[in-house]
Parts: structure tokens; sequence; C-alpha cells
């Protein structure tokens, strides 16, 4: 039963570490929009995509 | 690939084909503007376009229909000065984008940088449509509205207040982060919590329950403070809101949690209360988000129209202004089929005018110098040099939406189901705990007396209550949305259940609100489909168009054969004309029958060959929806603005009473027949109910409305489908339904934990126990109820 004494102030810093990083970003704007990205995460990456490579392939 | 017959870009069946410009293909377009649209994708090597949309659109797009809009006046310095942030050499401006519908679209806005390099940056928000573009300062924001407009997506610029917008967000994240604290405090309380319950004792309790202690101070004086601001406000409205049980009992539990905390005692019910309040704070944050789809009535009201005027300058040029521009005595030009931008008084011309947004006239009224006419009606005939009497807010169209807005500001608040509960919940509770307290008082258990009443307190916290009302209106409200009913206000589902009275508006709400064939009646035994096509196709009237509509309907095949017209003219305010095979054809109106349908004539050389009836037709399933309105025991009335005969017709055609029936209605009449017509909700399109509307119990906008801002009334109907009023009363009923049964559960038990109390059996063990036990029971009824909803609405 001890080891609860170190275990829970343990897992206590844990979220205190993870709710400042969370509000953090809630204050950099990241759930303003809460929709939006829903449908962009199906979006492909294109960033290795050059425009020529796009072009060869599309036409 | 699209098949030959569809155009590649919107998929819509090809009438006359548009053939790309310079190569040999079989891609053909439905219309120029989709055209462009393609050949933009293409030279901008964007045409990934069109596999995504292949993969995750569910409805096709809309066929590009180019106003041919300049947008000049975006460019004005006055314009943006008050619709653009300007900041480090850049300019931000909001749009909201018509017919934005799938992740297609979303990537294609936010490629906008690579078509126009102006545009640094573009941000899409899917669920309002509306779209951030950060710009270069000198850039014409003219070229990127005509750019957006010939990708398909007519911009509409929002006015931003700033402040506002601001103070919005922050409101957000203060939510966000309170929701974030609370399940920070109530893990970790529950965690010791559990620890002492598995049976810690000794220093480990007492070291543990410190660490609760402080974990729930964040709760008490951060979490909870929109429930004591409710609490209070609600009290100085001298009424009893949900949140006072919540706040008596989280005040009091809290204190005598901390005296036993601080007397080695084990009243401890840290866990239960923060629990339920970071179950609260989820719960109506939730609701709140789903209520915030679509644009905010605020942000309609800045809405700006797009509304193009001609003014007439000192040396007789024109200049094209924003109808927002224009000041009392300016001359305006107005060309045949544009918008009135303003009350004016015509100096020269005639034509007519087409009034039903203000009157549900369908019937077009003759136009002659000297006459007024106003703004937001259609000028259709011919060309009108007016002088500007009323602009904006001073306009006949400018004086209803104020009244408009005082009838939002006058009418009385619904009170919800669970408020009225609350009230008589409190004082139950209260006359309880006072007879429990004196009875163990008068038995001289003092210590008792202390511990079951404050025990009573807290069980009895009606969290399971607060939870669910919140909890269903979501979902409810998010189903709703799916099927284009759009609501802004959550208490409007409620409040369903009190209809009894059902008023409709004529034009446009159960008829189409334009000129519609009804009959061909040829007479010379020979149809001259391709003909009359080949004429009408080439004027801009109303009512060509509805022909040409017609027969590209119905008589596709015959009007693709090409046909030779010579000697094209158009007689405003009579007709075109030509000759065919040496034959001359005109078509001209019939005039006076007596019906109220309207009639034009072919003449083959000047001998009447055929007869068109037009008017404006039923939309296909209003009879239906009418009958079953009735059958569910609703009282049905038609209110419209239209003369006797057309009005008379409608109602007789939908087996509406006749005493039931009122016509040539002004929207002031309209708005005193809603004054006494109490537990009423009125359907309507036009400016002329948008009064009527505010001040009815449920007023619902119906889809086509022409001004935007009647978006902002209770219910706004995304979609034509006149089985949308059945879905919201149906689902409203259903909704209540839901609501009631998690309320019978959450009393019981509370009754429950009422009578333990009493009885001195709880702890805060049971206390842990009963409550999380409670909220989830009503969870799990609402999501079943609601899964029964969306069976029901499909």
């Amino acid at each position: 039963m001890d080891i609860l004494f170190l275990t829970l102030p343990l897992a206590l810093i844990l979220a205190l570490i993870f709710i400042g990083i969370f509000i953090y970003s809630v204050k950099l704007g990241q759930y303003d929009d809460l929709d939006t990205p829903s449908y962009k995460m199906l979006l492909d990456d294109e960033k290795d995509k050059t425009k020529n490579e796009l072009k060869g392939k599309d036409l | 690939m699209a098949s030959q017959s569809h155009c590649e870009h919107c998929h819509e069946k090809i009438i006359i084909p548009v053939f790309l410009s310079d190569e040999e293909s079989d891609i053909v377009f439905c219309c120029e503007g989709c055209k462009t649209v393609y050949e933009i994708l293409q030279e901008k090597n964007l045409t990934d376009y069109y596999r995504l949309r292949e993969q995750t659109a569910q409805t096709n797009p809309t066929a590009v229909k180019i106003s041919g809009q300049k947008y000049k006046y975006l460019d004005d310095p006055e314009f943006k000065q008050k619709y653009t942030i300007i900041s480090n050499q850049t300019l931000q401006i909001t749009f909201y984008l018509e017919n934005i519908h799938c992740l297609a679209c979303l990537w294609l806005i936010e490629k906008l940088p690579e078509i126009n390099h102006e545009v640094l940056n573009s941000k899409l928000n899917m669920s309002k449509s509306t779209v951030d573009i950060t710009l270069l300062e000198d850039a014409k924001i003219s070229q990127i509205a005509q750019q957006l407009e010939s990708l398909g997506y007519p911009p509409h610029p929002i006015m931003e207040e700033k402040e506002l917008k601001e103070h919005k967000i922050k409101e957000d994240h203060k939510d966000l982060i309170r929701i974030a604290i609370a399940f920070f405090s109530t893990g970790n309380i529950m965690l010791m919590a559990f620890a002492v319950y598995a049976g810690a004792t000794g220093h480990i309790e007492k070291y543990f329950n410190w660490i609760s202690l402080f974990l729930f101070f964040p709760i008490i004086f951060y979490c909870a403070i929109p429930f004591y601001r409710n609490a209070f406000s609600s009290l100085k409205n001298k009424l009893i809101s949900i949140d006072l049980p919540i706040v008596i009992a989280l005040l009091f539990g809290g204190t005598f949690s901390l005296f036993s905390v601080l007397n080695d005692d084990t009243h401890i019910y840290f866990d239960s209360l923060s629990m339920l309040i970071f179950l609260l704070l989820t719960s109506r944050f939730l609701l709140k988000k789903s209520q915030q789809k679509g644009l905010e009535a605020s942000e309609l009201s800045n809405f700006f129209t797009h509304l193009i005027a001609y003014k007439v300058e000192d040396d007789q040029t024109l200049k094209e202004v924003n109808a927002k521009f224009l000041l009392p005595n300016d001359i305006i030009y107005i060309y045949p089929g544009d918008t009135i931008p303003a009350d004016a008084q015509v100096i020269q011309g005639t034509s007519k005018v087409n009034n039903s947004l203000l009157t549900g006239e369908v019937i077009p009224q003759p136009i002659q110098a000297g006459e007024y006419i106003f703004s937001g009606t259609i000028n259709l005939d011919q060309e009108l040099t007016a002088k500007v009497i009323h602009t904006g807010q001073d306009s006949k169209l400018g004086q209803i939406l104020s009244a408009v807005e005082h009838g939002w500001n006058q009418k009385t608040k619904i009170v919800s189901l669970t408020d009225q509960i609350a009230k008589y919940f409190v004082l139950g509770v209260f006359l309880l705990s006072f007879f429990v307290f004196s009875y163990f008082i008068f038995q001289g258990r003092i210590e008792d007396a202390f511990i079951r009443t404050l025990t009573l307190v807290i069980i009895t916290c009606p969290c399971a209550l607060g939870l669910t009302t919140p909890l269903t209106l979501t979902i409810s409200l998010a189903k709703l949305a799916k099927k284009g009913i759009i609501i802004k206000n959550e208490l409007v589902l409620e409040m369903t259940n009190k209809i009894k009275n059902i008023i409709f508006d004529k034009t446009g709400t159960l008829t189409h609100g334009k000129f519609q064939v009804i009959k061909w009646e040829s007479l010379d035994r020979s149809n001259y489909f391709n003909v009359i096509y080949q004429l009408e196709s080439k004027s801009q009237h109303p009512i060509a168009k509805s022909i040409t509509d017609y027969l590209k309907a119905y008589y596709l095949d015959e009007i693709k054969q090409s046909l030779e017209l010579t000697h094209y003219t158009e007689t405003p305010g009579i007709g075109p004309s030509g000759t065919v095979h040496n034959d001359f054809y005109e078509l001209n109106q019939i005039k006076a029958e007596i019906n109220s349908n309207t009639l034009i004539g072919l003449y083959k050389n000047h001998m009447l060959v055929t007869k068109i009836h037009l008017s404006d037709s039923l939309k296909p399933d209003a009879y239906n929806i009418i009958k079953k309105l009735k059958n569910l025991n609703y009282n049905i009335y038609l209110l419209s603005g239209d003369n006797k005969l057309s009005v008379q017709k409608v109602a007789s055609d939908l087996e509406i009473l006749p005493q039931n029936t009122f016509y040539e209605q002004s929207p002031q009449d309209k708005q005193e027949f809603i004054k006494k017509t109490p537990n009423s909700m009125m359907l309507g399109d036009g400016a002329n109910d948008a009064i009527a509307l505010s001040f009815a119990d449920i007023g619902v906008a119906i889809h086509g409305s022409v001004d935007i801002s009647l978006r902002a009334s209770s219910v706004f109907m995304a979609t034509k489908d006149l089985q949308n009023i059945l879905r919201l009363l149906i689902s409203g009923k259903e909704t209540l339904h839901i609501i009631k049964r998690n309320l019978i559960f959450s009393l019981l038990y509370n009754s429950l934990g009422l009578i333990l109390a009493i009885q001195g059996y709880i702890d805060p063990l049971a206390a842990a126990i009963i409550m999380p036990l409670s909220s989830f029971t009503v969870l799990a009824s609402t999501l079943i109820g609601t899964k029964k909803l969306r069976q029901n609405l499909s």
C-alpha cells in the first residue's frame, strides 16, 4: 500500500504537465475550429511532391 | 470520366454542350461557368480537386453560375476601412461563401494562394462556410472576389466586430480550460478516493484527503464560476434555475468535506462533487457548440448585401457602387432584371416590377414616371431612372428588418422544462431538509441532525437532471441539422409540443414562388417547341426563363435540333419575335383572363397557334404535408399578401378551410394575426413574413428566403423539402419524451438517495456510487432514445 504514497503524487505531477500543455495549445487557438480539421486529415500530404511531379501525374 | 451527356465539372445533364476551346476532346460542359472552373484548375495544376471530390462528396456540386458581378465596390476605400483588418502591410477579410459542401472545396479554397499570388493565406471554416483571407495590403479585393466566384463560390463579405469575435474566442478558451482543469482535478481526486475506499488508513488516508482538498480548490473557485453566475443572475430576475440547487450542493458539500478533513472525519465528498461539475461543464459546452453551427444572428446583421447600384454621375456616366453607399437624392439607373437598391421615385421610363418580396404578389405591377419603387423588389421589363428617397434602415425593407429585431427582443423567454421543475425541486429539498433537521434536533441528536441534513442536500443535487437536457438537445439539434433544419434556439424543440396552429405563407413557402408552365395548349396540332425555345432563350424576362426551363426539362430532344432564326427582335413590355422558314412568329401575353393564370400566346403570321398557361404552382408535396398535419390535429391557416383569386385557388387545392384563409395581407396584418393567435408556428420566406415570423412562437424561414437576415429566425430550413416541417414537429415531440423519461429516472435516483440519507445510510462511498450511476443511466437512456429518433427522421 505504501507504494501509493509515491505513485499517486507522480500521477498528479504527470497530469499537471499535461494540463499545462493543453492550456498552452488552447491559447494558441488549436481548438477554435473543431470541424474543419476533421476534414483536413483526409487530405494526403503533398509536401514531398514537387510541382513538376504533379504535372506529370495529372496531365 | 463523366459520360458524354454529363458535364465534366458539375455532372449535370448537358443541354447545350460547351466544348473546351483549344483541344479536340470528349470533355464537355453544361455552361461557360463550369468550363472556366475546369480551365483554372487545369492551368494551376489543381486537378486533384476532382479526385478528392470523387472520394468524399456525397452530393454533386451545382452548376457554376456566373453573375458577371465585378465586385468593384470591394476596392472602395470606404469599404476597406469597414470590412478589413489591416496590420503589418497585410489585409484580412472574411467572406461567407456559397456552395461549400465537401472536402474538395476545402482543399481548393486553401489553395487560393497558388491561384492568386496576392493571397498570402486562406483558411476555411467548414461549419460556417466562412473563409478568412490574408492579402497583401495593396491587393485588389475585387479580383479575389471574382476569382472565388469563377471557382463557383460566390463570396459575401462579412464585417467582423473584432472585439465581439475576440470575446467569443476567449469565452471558448475559458470553457475548454475549465473543462480540462475539472477533468484533471476529478481524475486525481478519484485516484485518492479510490485508495481510501479500498482501505487506505492512517497517515496515508490523511495525506490523500489533504491532497484531495487542494485539488478541490480549483473546482470550487474556478471551474464552478459559470454555475454561480447563472444561479445568481436568475435569482436576481426572481427565477430559480437548475443551477441553484447545484451551487447549494457544491458549497454545502465542499464546506462539510473541508471540516471533515480538518477533524479527521470520513464525510468527504470531493470526488462526487468534482465529477458532477466536470460532467455538467462538458455537456453544456457540447450544447453551446452545436448551436454555434452556421452563422450567428450578430454576424448576419453585418452581412454585406450584394446589391449593386448604378449611380448616374454629374457627367451622365454610370458608376457601379454598392447599395449601402447610396444616399438620398442620388440618381440611379436600374437595368431590367436587377434588384432595386433603394426606395426611389421613378423619373424616367416605364416598366413592370415584381413586388413579391414585400407583398407576396407574384403578378408584376406596372410602374411609370412619378411612381415609387421599393428596395428589394425586382425591375422586370425596361430600364428605369430614379431618384433615391430612402436607403438602408429607412427604406421599407429596412423598417421591416428593424421591426423583426424588435419582435425578437420583445418575445417572452421560454422557460425550459428543467428550470420549471427546478423550482419545485429546490422548494421540496429545502422543506425536507428543514423537517429532517428539526426532527433530529427535537430528538436531541445534534450531530445526526447536521450530518443527515447535509448529506441530504448533497445527495439530492440534481446532477442527472442538469445533465440530461443539454445532452438530449445536443444530439437532436445535430440530427436535425443533418436534415437541413437549423435551429438557433434549443428551446424551440420543447416549444414545438405546445404548437396548435400552423400558419403558412403562400408564395415561396407552399408554392415555388416563380412562374411555371402548367398547361400547353396547341391550337393547330403542331408543336412549336423549338421555335418558342429559340425565341425565349434570348430573353431575360422571368416568364421566358420559366418557359425555357420547362422545355429543357420535357422536350430536350426537340429543342436540340438546329433551327435558323432570323430577324430576331425583342420589344420590351411585349415580347420577342423572329422569322423561321419564312414564317413570322411572335410571342405575346394574352390579356385579361378570368382565372389567376398568366397566358402567353404564340402567333404564326399573326394567327394564334399555341397557348401557354403559366402559374405559380404548388410544391409537389404540399398537399400531402397539409393533410398529414391536419390528421395530427393542427389547425392550418393560409396567410398571403397575394390577391384573392390566387390565394383562394391554392386554399381549395390544399383543402384549407375558407375561414382559415386570408389574402391581401400586409406585413403588419400578418403580425397582428400572429399576435392574437397563441401557440402558433409560422412558416414563410419573404421579407413580408419577417415580422410575423419574429412574433410567432416558432418562426420558420424556408429555403430561398430572399433576405439572408431571415436566416436569423429561430428555425431555418436549408432545403425546399416541406417534409422537414413534419420532421421538426415529430422530433420535437420525441426529444421532449426523452427528456421527460430522463427526468423521471433522475428524480427516482434522487428520492432513493433522499430516503437513504434521512436514515443515515449515506456515506461518501454510497454517494460515489449513486451519483455517477444516476448520471450514467441518464446518459444511456439519452443515447438509446436518440437512436430511435434518427430512425424516425430518415
